[in-house]
């Protein structure tokens, strides 16, 4: 190949791939959780990112995705400024196709993955060499986890029974 | 204007206030401050972001009582979010939400400060009579061998089969009903909070006690500070209600804890370089045993008992080991792993106990501990990595704590890395020799936040001065919280810091009354 075919393709290349890359910076995936109450901190993506992670971190058939978003949602509300502009951040991040072809071969907004590949992108993201994404990680995990646990409803699958009638409870 | 009693900040007007003294923070330090200055005949304010809540409030629900008693509901965590940070927030402080575990200031410690810190007059002959004086009103008692529950009790006892040094130990109650919720306010009001001991004590005497009021600046001119700035938050505490606060006072006092305290001084702009520095956190590793047989750790007084048997390793960081309840959101929060893997292990809830390691951080030359900065928006943060020295002793730790978990009976032990280490009996042990303890490779906490104020004579390194905890650069600031610990204490807190803010405060009452 000639010097002048080489730039030829590398042009028509470098060109497709910034189509390609605009296009996929642009692919968000379908917005399929709907927020029932107003949102405190998030968006809609990232309410949808984070309901569509919680379906991955909690594995048990009665979590309400939309509502663990909800929740997670309203515990940002306690954090700092600058947590919570770090959380939807890192819910652009883990949906960007485009970050996930460089880093991950995925080229696929997250919310267009089914649920394993949702939690095989999670695990990715935990083993990660990059800090950033091992924090990311550790964040969303924790939050979704949390928000499943809080509720009553949940307490009798792990077999807790919950706090004591101290009525009932005599001092010792 | 005058305040009298508690008054909720949240539903009051713009507020200008001009006190004798005014304490910022009402924790272990603050509240016993505010009794000592009252009673020596001061009038005091002490002001506190959190809410007041009493325990027709505590529920023992963790959606409860994360929001309205720790800071950032629970969620604070180092800069690089390695570490969780479990804070109070609250008329009370962390005193409202601790574990009731009692120890005084271990006598080395303190001759480690006098030696290394330029630490003077602060030791055991001047802290005893104010740490019995403090024992005697918070009924700090030994937990008699029988109260333990299960999992406390699997502590003492593998540490006894090994042949350790465990004893049971000292908490602050009256009345318990050994329900196990401590952490989330105490409900019948047996915890000898300063929420309801040494608080009400000083409003009795004339104190007021203004919640819901974050204090952001100080205005310093002159080598003096001449006002309290702050922002009155609304009920829940999560924004301002568009009022302020200015608070003009011949004496200020600084009780808003180790992340709290550097925090409105460099928000401050006061010029000591060793503010914020030298932050400590016994950073804690976990071990989960899980057992054939119920354990229930979330009932019970949780911690009941400690083993120091590895609290001085020489060259090397020591920890002491200890129990921790253990509650869902916790839990959740705490196991590692994703799906199925998670569900499994949060499975195991009534049958595991849960043991913690205290790493005694800041006594090596070479850990220089965490530095408290200030984000834009004006909120604090610790930026603390766990270095070599921290990792080994998790490393050796977590060993440990498996060598106590299979001595009684465990069937597995898990670590909380991500995956799980699970061990399948003792021969695994050395397993952990390889494992990684970098921060994020595993599950860390602190509930024991100190440093970044550290008391000392040379203002070159320390902040306040030694002998009443006054601020070396500022004439009318003094620093009453565990934000003056040179170093962290191998032991829970609590105690020490109420002995010294009673000693200090008795020097700083000494000392303004000869003028």
């Amino acid at each position: 190949m000639d010097r002048r075919t080489f730039l030829k393709y590398g042009v028509v290349g470098g060109a497709l791939l910034v189509v390609g890359g605009s296009g996929l910076a642009l692919w968000k995936g379908a917005l399929t959780f709907t927020p029932r109450r107003a949102l405190r901190v998030m968006d809609d993506l990232a309410f949808n990112v984070t309901a569509a992670a919680a379906q991955a971190v909690v594995s048990v058939p009665d979590a309400d995705a939309a509502e663990l978003a909800h929740r997670v949602d309203e515990q940002l509300e306690h954090t700092t400024p600058e947590a919570r502009t770090d959380f939807l951040k890192m819910t652009r991040a883990l949906n960007s196709p485009l970050l996930g072809l460089i880093l991950d071969g995925r080229p696929t907004p997250f919310l267009a993955l089914d649920v394993s590949s949702r939690a095989q992108v999670l695990r990715q993201w935990g083993r990660s060499g990059l800090e950033v994404r091992r924090q990311a990680y550790h964040s969303m995990r924790k939050l979704c986890a949390s928000a499943y646990y809080v509720d009553k409803a949940s307490w009798l699958g792990i077999g807790y029974p919950g706090p004591p009638n101290l009525a009932l409870v005599e001092t010792p | 204007m005058k305040l009298t009693g508690y008054v909720d900040g949240s539903t009051q007007p713009d507020l200008t206030l001009t006190p004798e003294v005014c304490i910022i923070g009402s924790g272990a330090g603050g509240a016993v401050a505010a009794h000592e200055l009252v009673t020596s005949g001061r009038e005091v304010l002490v002001v506190e972001e959190g809410g007041n809540h009493t325990r027709r409030d505590f529920h023992m629900l963790e959606g409860e009582a994360y929001p309205q008693l720790y800071q950032e509901a629970g969620q604070r965590t180092t800069k690089d979010l390695s570490i969780v940070i479990m804070q109070g927030r609250a008329v009370g402080g962390t005193t409202v939400v601790n574990w009731t575990t009692c120890f005084r200031t271990p006598p080395e410690v303190l001759d480690h400060w006098r030696v290394h810190h330029g630490v003077v007059g602060v030791d055991t002959a001047a802290l005893d009579p104010h740490w019995a004086a403090v024992e005697e009103r918070l009924n700090i008692h030994k937990v008699p061998e029988a109260l333990m529950n299960r999992n406390n009790r699997l502590l003492y006892e593998g540490c006894k089969a090994l042949g350790w040094d465990v004893d049971t130990t000292r908490r602050n109650q009256k009345g318990c009903k050994q329900s196990g919720y401590c952490g989330m306010g105490c409900p019948v009001d047996a915890k000898q909070s300063m929420l309801i001991t040494y608080l009400p004590d000083a409003v009795n005497k004339g104190a007021s006690v203004l919640s819901r009021c974050r204090i952001d600046r100080l205005r310093i001119e002159r080598g003096e500070v001449v006002e309290a700035q702050g922002t009155l938050l609304d009920a829940p505490g999560l924004r301002p209600t568009g009022k302020s606060v200015s608070i003009r006072a011949k004496k200020f006092v600084l009780s808003a804890g180790s992340i709290g305290t550097p925090a409105i001084l460099l928000r401050s702009g006061i010029e000591n370089p060793a503010v914020g520095r030298r932050t400590f956190l016994h950073p804690v590793v976990v071990s989960v045993g899980v057992y054939d047989d119920l354990v229930l750790s979330c009932y019970g007084a949780p911690q009941s008992a400690a083993s120091h048997q590895f609290a001085h390793r020489g060259d090397k960081v020591g920890f002491v080991l200890e129990a921790a309840p253990l509650h869902p959101v916790l839990m959740a929060a705490c196991t590692p792993g994703l799906g199925p893997n998670h569900r499994a292990a949060m499975e195991l809830f009534p049958r595991v106990a849960v043991h913690i390691a205290l790493c005694i951080d800041g006594f090596h030359p070479d850990e220089p501990g965490g530095v408290v900065g200030v984000h834009a928006s004006g909120a604090p943060y610790l930026d603390y990595r766990s270095g070599p020295r921290i990792q080994e002793a998790m490393r050796e730790a977590q060993q440990r704590m498996a060598e106590v978990q299979f001595a009684t009976g465990a069937r597995s032990v898990m670590t909380l890395h991500d995956p799980v280490l699970m061990l399948n009996d003792r021969s695994e042990i050395p397993r952990l020799k390889d494992a990684s303890f970098a921060p994020l490779d595993v599950f860390m906490v602190t509930a024991h936040v100190m440093g970044g104020c550290a008391l000392g004579e040379d203002p070159r390194h320390a902040v306040v001065r030694s002998e009443d905890l006054r601020a070396h650069d500022v004439k009318n600031l003094h620093v009453v919280d565990g934000s003056v610990f040179p170093t962290s204490l191998g032991v829970n807190p609590q105690l020490s810091i109420y002995g010294l803010a009673r000693l200090a405060s008795s020097r700083m009452a000494a000392s303004w009354a000869r003028g």
